[in-house]
């Protein structure tokens, strides 16, 4: 990658993060009520598009930059709010990025789904080792059902998201996350053969 | 798009999916079932501390309150005779208040930003807040 290219991907990368800092802040201030720990999962958008489209560092890098500055920004650092946000986003990356591996016919929806099931999970797992107790595992089917229809949503517009003509652009100009060209050299001039030159000659005469 | 392309391009997204959802749902029905129990007692734990352990068919009709300390605030309890709430914590988001009157062990109340649980079952060996026994 050119310097011009790699400069362009920093400053990508710097929007993106600040863009879901922001979606995560939002996401935070929205309550989902009576269940609780349940989001909408705003931020999971950037990410499930970064995964897709730049790559997986990429995307891990943008990940966990997010829960550290959002829990920075909401004052949860070091609480324990902040360390099932960060278990929440580091199992669901890890499901995303195995899914996206393995599981190849499925689409970025459904790789957001169980995403998302799976960030529930890790969020009351975390929970339960800090409090050593295990009594909100009463609440994880219905988390993961509401995780679920939020995962599918999400998904979706993630979907929407790559097939838009801004992120079309920036792979045409930039080829984020396109398979490497053969090299081409430049084009010469390769002399015809005797046969040929009498072939063409004719031709010309009839002409 | 057309039914069959659509089932062709979401196939495996609508097995994984599904199975998940029946599965979730089959324990959320059954979490939702009350259960008829003879476990009357609440047991309030902080972090891994067991807090409080209350004879709820002990107490009267009229609910009494009941104040523990949680990990960053106070939190108000109320207790009547086989059930019990938060009626008031410092949380942000409340949902140990919205979670109401509890009467059984499949619904327990969590808060937290307390760290504080509170469920019903047998008794814990503690001090009983009903009787003081």
């Amino acid at each position: 990658m050119g310097k011009g290219k790699s400069v362009h991907k920093i400053a990508l990368m710097a929007m993106l993060l600040a863009l879901a800092v922001a979606l995560g802040v939002v996401d935070y201030y929205i309550p989902f009520p009576f269940v609780p720990g349940a989001k909408l999962g705003l931020a999971n958008i950037v990410i499930l598009v970064v995964l897709y489209e730049l790559g997986i560092w990429e995307s891990v890098l943008i990940d966990l930059g997010r829960v550290f500055i959002v829990g920075l920004v909401t004052g949860r650092f070091g609480q324990m709010g902040f360390f099932m946000s960060l278990g929440g986003a580091v199992a669901s990356l890890l499901i995303m990025i195995l899914l996206k591996a393995v599981a190849r016919k499925m689409t970025i929806i459904g790789v957001s789904a169980c995403a998302s099931i799976t960030h529930g999970f890790a969020q009351v797992a975390v929970y339960c080792l800090f409090v050593q107790n295990l009594t909100a595992f009463y609440y994880y089917p219905v988390m993961s059902l509401i995780g679920i229809a939020t995962g599918i949503l999400i998904g979706i517009l993630a979907d929407r998201i790559r097939a838009t003509k801004a992120v079309e652009r920036q792979k045409e100009h930039y080829g984020f996350n396109q398979p490497k060209k053969e090299a081409v050299g430049p084009a010469t001039l390769t002399p015809l053969s005797p046969e040929h030159e009498k072939k063409e000659d004719d031709k010309n005469l009839q002409e | 798009m057309t039914a069959k392309a659509f089932f062709r391009k979401y196939l495996w997204d609508l097995i994984v999916v599904g199975t998940l959802t029946v599965v979730s749902s089959g324990f959320a029905i059954y979490l939702a079932i009350p259960k008829n129990s003879d476990e009357h007692t609440a047991n309030v734990t902080r972090d891994s501390t067991a807090l409080l352990s209350i004879d709820l068919s002990l107490e009267s009709d009229s609910p009494r309150q009941i104040v523990i300390q949680g990990v960053m605030t106070p939190m108000t309890l109320e207790v009547k005779k086989n059930a019990i709430r938060v009626s008031e914590s410092g949380c942000r988001n409340q949902y140990c208040v919205y979670a109401g009157w509890v009467s059984d062990s499949n619904h327990p109340i969590v808060c937290a930003y307390n760290h504080v649980s509170i469920q019903i079952g047998a008794a814990s060996g503690l001090i009983h807040m009903g009787t003081g026994a």
